[in-house]
């Protein structure tokens, strides 16, 4: 009897506690479809009417396919290129005991530590020396800022991994990068769920990178467009008849793609995690 | 699992297709006109001006448009850095001028040779001008804007008679600040407890209906106030009081110790003149009193404020004609109908040691400036600059340039006939009669020490004084010590 | 074997080196270089980089700035409390989720779920969560239960640092309650079963088994919480703006630029490197005590 009691109140608590976690989320869904002075008047009360005249409308103000798009195929060149370069040093890492390796784990940990702000201005110069202050640019800093964290992952499972599949691998006569692929990588795949969602949560989510890097080109990210949309419509204020629907829409991916995916979303940052 | 190899050699081989694509298909330094454009409400318009001379001269034309503010200017920052620097970029005010002219950045219009171009330079109207020592001239005006006391001409019909707007428009400009004192307790009464007595404006007494109009019974208080908005008491209030001892930004950026110490009695009616104002705010439901809900960064914002004034909730609204497409957005009923009343201080002419200024003339004006200048790169080649003088000149002198500023753009050109131009704003509309009767004062925040209007004093009003419900003489000494104590200090005088 | 992994260290190791080194080891030497100048972001004051070295005039100036001193300590005070309320409150939120039978799944998806947004309107939307629910409809003089501290906590120092706490809360506990799940199912259920024989009370195995069980992904939670605390910006402009002295480093550093004319892009930068510094320092401390704890209990 008194088991169940106490499972009751669990079931309040978390309830309660999924309420408030969700809180925000509901505002942000019922002034999506407000008019500006309803957002500002009653903010908290369900909209009078439920127009989805904003939601077209933020759609077109942010052109919101080909914004999606961009973001899209950022996120996902961003993440190859650190799942593909980070995996691999991180393994090599865990198994070479070279001075050297320990040094690159250190220096690798430590750029973790390392504030946005103190490399952005020499950051951008030496990129625009480079020709870089594109798309491509913006891929190769994501790359960049999203490698410490991965390598120091990778590098926390690779070294659970016995060593002997990779020697049995080896006298099969495979090569490097092929055992690598074909052994190691897809052992380490919890590692790499965790970090897809890590660096791609971000990625999705940042303004400030491709802010300074693409600006006001043409290839405009979905955040971007939001930044515009907002700066363009008057000198003081905030348009929030614009800004909570764009904000709605640009997260309706994301969430989408975590529902699906959230089965392997969850064990991937739970296994990628705690072996790191 | 090679499959896997396969995917992220694909991976790889797209990554590096797309590199190409982006660089190659990047337009690299492909215009002969690059314009950085610091104002982002004219994103669209110059883009189409830009487009318009290009067509006409064969010039290829780049803009770059952001808000106006902080981040706009790191981007500026950034883009200076690069190889493919603009060549005309916006400068704010006289502080923002600091860094490009010691980095060497601007081109003074001085050194410009005769031609079209210096003639439009040297036609900048003398109080305008963009300049860090008296002399030199940096900067091409966008426009001019204005600010003061808004207000709905159809309240006030609500409140004193049908038709009795004109004659009041007029007379609370050149009223007292007593006169205007007055006003506003008659005003707050009648809002309170429904008294309808009478005020005397200029010599002329104007007779609250002794019954409510629908209009006037929206009302919940005189002032619709931001009070989490530290900018609106901050910069533009403040600047009237430093319209006293400062005839524009220059002056007040070269102030010595002895003018900024004969800022106190300006200061000191300036947090008099804030007080009273703040005593008589509106809320949404009722008159909004000082404390934590008056600095409510979600209810007493720049827009909850617009709002209420929207909404006819309050008689008076401090703001500048930018405001006119917020207010439009909340109700566009109102917009045909506003006008600016000047803000007053409680203020002698003894206190007013600005040259040709009196404290009548102070309390009769609003004030007019230039917002944002076009500044041309001076590290850009010859022929760089030479088209970013020819599009500023046709900008700002050929009659399809001007149909851009004013029609597009919706600005008041600074140069133009006033009486030739046709706005379609009303706010715009009474700026241009201030400018005609030459009742206007300058913008002498802008020289300021940076951040020291908003987030020193500003600031120190909104964290100490706007939650307080008594402000005492103290409080005044105190706002007033401390506004001089940090302007020394950051200007290096202490 | 070991001589396998030699030959293959340079090669396979390159295309991160090459990466990290262009994207963070040279600027930020170069940052660290620029932190002994007066760098004013687009040129160097009195002519090149050599001409403007100013020696530490830069970090001297930073420790005399009292918005630096004051940001520093306000981020160190955020730091800590933020770090162990996230982790009690995601360890409570684990261990309920994995006390529950149906609907984990559910509730373990709407926890994880603000992990997924950024951005503007989120500040906007826990300013009035603040300002408004709780300053009026919860806890306000006319709300649910009048507790005058929880109203108006963005204009108060203190107040603000909770209300931050709050905010970081309800974005990164969703994860760390994940990591502490797995951690949890990772314990061999035979241990509580051998602790109750032995009489062990709820409280007594939590403490004997589950904790020190759970040392690695508290080493990993703490490793991650502490990074992002410390780096907090967005969730600190949106909130305050830094007003009521409620400016963390990340954001004193930004808005140094916009603290003079012109711009003391040298000082900002100096004040990043002694944040660098201040990061390093504490995290190493953190790891380094939180794996020798690892190594001891296990």
């Amino acid at each position: 009897m008194k088991k169940k009691t106490n499972l009751a109140i669990l079931y309040v608590v978390l309830t309660v506690l999924s309420a408030v976690t969700l809180s925000p989320l509901a505002f942000l869904f019922i002034n999506s479809f407000k008019t500006q002075s309803e957002i500002i008047g009653s903010p908290t009360a369900l909209p009078e009417q439920w127009n989805i005249g904003y939601i077209i409308r933020a759609a077109g103000e942010i052109d919101f396919f080909r914004s999606l798009t961009i973001t899209f195929v950022v996120t996902v060149l961003s993440v190859a290129l650190i799942v593909l370069v980070s995996s691999l040093a991180g393994w090599i890492i865990a198994r070479s005991k070279t001075r050297l390796s320990s040094l690159a784990l250190y220096m690798f940990t430590a750029a973790m530590l390392i504030p946005f702000q103190a490399v952005m201005y020499p950051l951008l110069s030496i990129f625009e020396t480079a020709g870089l202050k594109n798309i491509t640019g913006l891929i190769i800093m994501y790359g960049g800022f999203g490698l410490s964290l991965s390598v120091f992952l990778y590098h926390g499972f690779a070294k659970s991994i016995p060593r002997g599949i990779e020697e049995a691998a080896l006298i099969d006569g495979a090569g490097a990068m092929r055992m690598f692929f074909s052994v190691i990588f897809p052992l380490m795949k919890s590692t790499t769920a965790t970090v897809i969602i890590l660096n791609a949560l971000w990625i999705w989510n940042d303004y400030l990178l491709p802010f300074l890097v693409i600006g006001n080109g043409s290839n405009r990210t979905l955040t971007l467009e939001l930044y515009f949309a907002r700066m363009t419509a008057g000198q003081f204020g905030n348009p929030w008849e614009l800004i909570f629907p764009a904000v709605l829409i640009s997260i309706v991916p994301i969430v989408t793609v975590f529902l699906f995916l959230q089965k392997y979303i969850v064990r991937g940052v739970a296994d990628g995690a705690v072996k790191g | 699992m090679k499959n896997t190899a396969r995917i992220f050699c694909m991976c790889l081989a797209v990554v590096m297709c797309f590199s190409c694509l982006c660089g190659c298909g990047m337009e690299r330094a492909g215009q002969d006109l690059y314009i950085f454009n610091g104002k982002g409400e004219s994103a669209t318009a110059l883009a189409a001006a830009a487009k318009e001379f290009e067509n006409e001269t064969g010039k290829k034309v780049k803009t770059f448009s952001l808000g106006s503010g902080t981040s706009s200017i790191d981007t500026l920052r950034a883009e200076m850095n690069s190889k493919n620097m603009p060549t005309i970029f916006s400068i704010v005010n006289i502080q923002e001028l600091k860094e490009w002219e010691e980095g060497g950045y601007v081109l003074d219009f001085n050194t410009v040779g005769q031609g079209k171009f210096k003639d439009l330079a040297d036609a900048v109207p003398e109080n305008m001008r963009l300049t860090s020592d008296g002399t030199n001239s940096y900067g091409i005006p966008y426009n001019v804007e204005g600010y003061g006391y808004i207000v709905d001409t159809r309240m006030v019909d609500a409140l004193f008679g049908d038709g009795a707007s004109s004659g009041f428009i007029k007379d609370v400009r050149t009223a007292s600040y007593e006169e205007f004192q007055s006003l506003v307790e008659a005003v707050d009464k009648y809002i309170k407890e429904g008294t309808a007595s009478s005020v005397t404006l200029s010599g002329t007494t104007y007779n609250l209906r002794p019954e409510k109009a629908e209009l006037a019974g929206k009302l919940t208080g005189v002032f619709a106030v931001a009070g989490a908005d530290k900018w609106t008491y901050g910069d533009h209030m403040i600047n009237v009081a430093l319209n006293a001892v400062f005839s524009n930004p220059a002056e007040a950026a070269a102030a010595t110790e002895k003018q900024i110490e004969s800022l106190r009695e300006p200061m000191l009616s300036y947090a008099r003149a804030l007080d009273f104002k703040t005593t008589y705010a509106a809320g949404k439901n009722g008159p909004l009193a000082r404390g934590a809900d008056f600095i409510n960064t979600t209810t007493a914002n720049y827009d909850s404020a617009v709002q209420l004034f929207a909404d006819s909730k309050a008689l008076f609204i401090k703001q500048g004609n930018w405001a006119y497409t917020n207010i439009e957005k909340a109700n566009g009923d109102i917009v045909e109908t506003l006008e600016f009343i000047p803000v007053k201080l409680p203020i002698s002419d003894a206190a007013v040691t600005a040259e040709g200024m009196t404290a009548d003339k102070l309390n009769r004006s609003i004030s007019v400036y230039v917002p944002n200048y076009y500044a041309i790169n001076a590290k850009a080649t010859e022929e760089q600059k030479q088209t970013a003088m020819d599009f500023l000149v046709w900008l700002n002198t050929s009659e399809t340039g001007q149909k851009f500023v004013v029609e597009e753009m919706a600005f008041i050109p600074y140069n133009a006939d006033h009486q030739d131009i046709e706005l379609d704003n009303s706010l715009g509309e009474s700026i241009i009669r201030y400018m005609e009767s030459g009742d206007v004062i300058s913008n002498p925040y802008g020289g300021a020490p940076v951040t020291w209007t908003t987030d020193v004093v500003g600031l120190d009003i909104m964290e100490k004084y706007l939650i307080k419900e008594k402000w005492t003489e103290e409080d005044y000494k105190a706002i007033a010590d401390n506004a001089i104590n940090k302007w020394k200090e950051m200007a290096g005088l202490k | 074997m070991d001589k396998y992994y030699k030959k293959w260290f340079l090669p396979v190791v390159t295309p991160a080196a090459i990466l990290f080194f262009a994207v963070i080891v040279i600027p930020f030497a170069a940052g660290v270089l620029y932190s002994f100048t007066s760098w004013r972001g687009t040129y160097f004051a009195g002519g090149g980089v050599f001409e403007s070295f100013v020696g530490f005039d830069n970090y001297i100036a930073a420790f005399k700035n009292p918005r630096f001193t004051n940001a520093f300590f306000y981020t160190v005070k955020f730091t800590l409390l933020a770090v162990v309320v996230i982790n009690v409150v995601a360890l409570v939120l684990a261990l309920m989720v994995t006390s529950v039978r149906q609907g984990a799944g559910v509730y373990r998806t709407v926890f994880f779920l603000p992990n997924l947004l950024g951005g503007l309107a989120l500040g906007f939307i826990w300013q009035f969560i603040f300002q408004n629910v709780f300053s009026d409809i919860l806890f306000g003089a006319n709300g649910i239960v009048s507790i005058p501290f929880l109203t108006n906590m963005l204009q108060d120092s203190n107040k603000a640092l909770i209300a931050l706490v709050f905010m970081v809360t309800w974005q990164m506990a969703g994860y760390m309650m994940i990591i502490y799940i797995t951690g949890l199912n990772n314990i061999p259920a035979d241990l509580y079963e051998a602790a109750q024989i032995d009489g062990a009370g709820k409280l007594q195995q939590f403490k004997v088994i589950t904790l020190p069980m759970l040392m690695p992904a508290i080493t990993i939670v703490f490793f991650l919480t502490l990074a992002n605390c410390f780096k907090l910006l967005d969730q600190n402009v949106a909130l305050t703006d830094g007003n009521f002295n409620t400016r963390l480093l990340a954001m004193q550093i930004l808005r140094t630029t916009r603290d003079t004319a012109p711009p003391d892009y040298g000082m900002a930068q100096a004040q990043a490197v002694i944040f660098f510094v201040l990061i390093a320092a504490v995290t190493l401390i953190q790891l380094s005590v939180t794996k020798r704890r690892e190594v001891e209990l296990s």
